[in-house]
């Protein structure tokens, strides 16, 4: 883990974060988030008539649920069917610096999504008075969950050839993670699963860092799942298994 | 500089290398010879890291290619078979992409980049998006992005797959400029390019090595044999019987009719002897004429043929 490491992996990250601008697809994609989020968000706002972002906060990670595989269905997905992966990994560079940009690269896009929201509590704080605790904890919590479906994602695409299998999948698996601590599946479970799905669920913490409560239980139960899924992903391009 | 120790890859329970092993010297340009499907790009793949051996090993200077793949990988340049290349990046962009991972020093990444676009002939498409390319420039940079860092070695799959005939001896010649201070390995299954570029040509079929050596090597095991081809003016009948009665001859035959009385023949030599100058004497002095002469040796392409049935 000398300098040149973070050097090599800088230049891949870098590289994998320009690939989105490369092509019309990030900015039609950024569009779609920002007037999704906006138009479901402000459908209800008036409404509501409270200055908070506690309704954008709720539908954040299902709008996630979509966004976060499409973003990462073509990572590996593409590299296979073109062939760029026997490339890219005869270069001198390990398996991990790889999985890591792509998943940084990744995440830094979605940041840069989350970023252009803040539209969102600005407005908000001009129209009344706004609580930045979970204005804060609420993008903070969405980093760490879309942080978690990325590296799910990530690894998907790492076991197949094929973007829109590894999209479908990709949802279905980030679907199942977030709801399994959800309310109305704890009711059907056995009761000694209860706490252990309440656990494992990628939503219940999230509602935890939304409300503004940074426990570092949750962030490290993310920090976590997100090391899981890339350390699996590195297994399986260390295995060349999906030929 | 590259061993190849008792190299086996297995798919399952297809074998597709069995037990190969071969050494390449520095400076050296190998030709891998194979039909399609002999393991020439297996061969290539685990050179390169790109997949492990079953059983036996790789070393590059001594350095194995599973455990000290990082430092072997470093002095590797590679161009794949099917020339996979970043559609969406621009040639210059990509370039310089590779020259950064490969730890290129920044002052210098500029010129280095510049001397690679000059040796391949890309500056025209230097900023086009790689999608737009035509065949013949993305195998140029392909080939710019194998050499960029000026590697040791270069392990070229099929470089000259796909292009056109002018395009290949653009390709050829920009391989044996490049040759002169590398050791090269390059996979193909035409053979005129064996013979054109390389300074030893290995063989491969269903996974093992079935002939190696120089070009020339090659086709003097396959047969060592000459024909000589001649068609002469003059009476068929007599003409065999004065061949067939020659010193040194083993086998005179007619070969084909051009017109009534001038046919071809085709005559077999002891090994080792020249018949020329002794078979045209022999024709003159009879007073026939001779129409053609030729003499036919046996062509990379039988001995292939021979080795790989």
């Amino acid at each position: 883990m000398d300098k040149k490491y973070f050097k090599t992996l800088y230049i891949l990250f870098k590289k994998e974060l320009m690939g989105y601008f490369n092509s019309p697809i990030a900015y039609i994609f950024i569009g779609v988030f920002l007037v999704v989020g906006n138009w479901l968000f402000f459908k209800n706002f008036f409404l509501i008539e409270q200055a908070s972002l506690r309704a954008y906060f709720d539908l954040l990670p299902w709008i996630f649920l979509f966004i976060s595989p499409a973003i990462t269905m073509r990572l590996w997905a593409e590299e296979k069917k073109s062939g760029t992966i026997e490339f890219l990994l005869t270069l001198p560079v390990t398996d991990w610096q790889v999985v890591l940009a792509k998943f940084l690269g990744s995440l830094a896009f979605m940041f840069i999504a989350l970023v252009l929201t803040v539209t969102l509590p600005i407005s908000v704080a001009l129209l009344g008075n706004i609580d930045l605790g979970p204005v804060i904890g609420g993008y903070l919590g969405a980093l760490f969950l879309g942080g978690a479906y990325l590296a799910l994602g990530l690894f998907i695409s790492s076991i197949t050839k094929n973007q829109i299998i590894a999209f479908i999948l990709g949802l279905v698996a980030c679907f199942i993670a977030f709801i399994i601590g959800a309310d109305f599946v704890l009711i059907g479970a056995p009761q000694f699963m209860v706490p252990v799905l309440k656990f494992l669920g990628l939503g219940s913490h999230f509602y935890n860092i939304a409300k503004g409560v940074i426990d570092s239980k949750d962030i490290i139960y993310y920090l976590s799942f997100i090391f899981i899924f890339l350390w699996l992903n590195v297994r399986i391009i260390e295995s060349r298994g999906w030929k | 500089m590259i061993k190849i120790n008792n190299l086996t890859k297995k798919f399952g329970s297809t074998v597709v290398l069995n037990d190969i092993s071969l050494s390449v010297k520095r400076g050296e340009i190998l030709g891998f010879l194979g039909p399609n499907g002999a393991g020439k790009t297996t061969t290539m793949k685990i050179i390169t890291s790109f997949w492990r051996p079953t059983k036996g090993s790789v070393t590059i200077d001594g350095m194995d290619v599973v455990n000290d793949s990082l430092k072997t990988r470093a002095k590797i340049g590679y161009l794949p078979e099917t020339v996979p290349l970043y559609d969406d990046m621009r040639v210059y962009e990509y370039l310089k992409f590779i020259a950064q991972v490969r730890g290129i020093e920044k002052n210098e990444i500029s010129k280095r980049v510049k001397d690679i676009v000059r040796a391949c002939g890309l500056s025209k498409v230097l900023l086009k998006p790689i999608e737009e390319l035509s065949k013949g420039f993305r195998q140029r940079v392909g080939l710019a992005q194998a050499i960029v860092h000026e590697p040791d070695i270069l392990i070229l799959d099929e470089p000259t797959t796909g292009l056109d005939p002018n395009q290949i001896v653009e390709i050829r010649d920009l391989i044996k400029k490049i040759g002169k201070e590398k050791t090269i390995i390059f996979s193909t299954h035409i053979l005129s390019e064996v013979s054109a570029t390389c300074d030893r040509a290995v063989i491969i079929n269903n996974g093992k090595i079935v002939g190696e050596g120089s070009p020339d090597e090659l086709m003097r095991k396959a047969g060592g044999k000459e024909i000589i081809y001649v068609k002469i003016k003059g009476p068929k009948d007599e003409i065999m019987d004065k061949l067939r009665g020659m010193d040194n001859v083993i086998k005179a035959e007619v070969k084909d009719k051009e017109s009534d009385n001038v046919y071809g023949y085709e005559i077999a030599p002891k090994e080792g002897v020249d018949l020329r100058e002794n078979l045209s004497m022999a024709v003159m002095s009879q007073g026939w004429s001779i129409l053609e002469f030729n003499k036919k040796s046996v062509s990379l392409e039988d001995v292939f043929r021979e080795l790989t049935k």
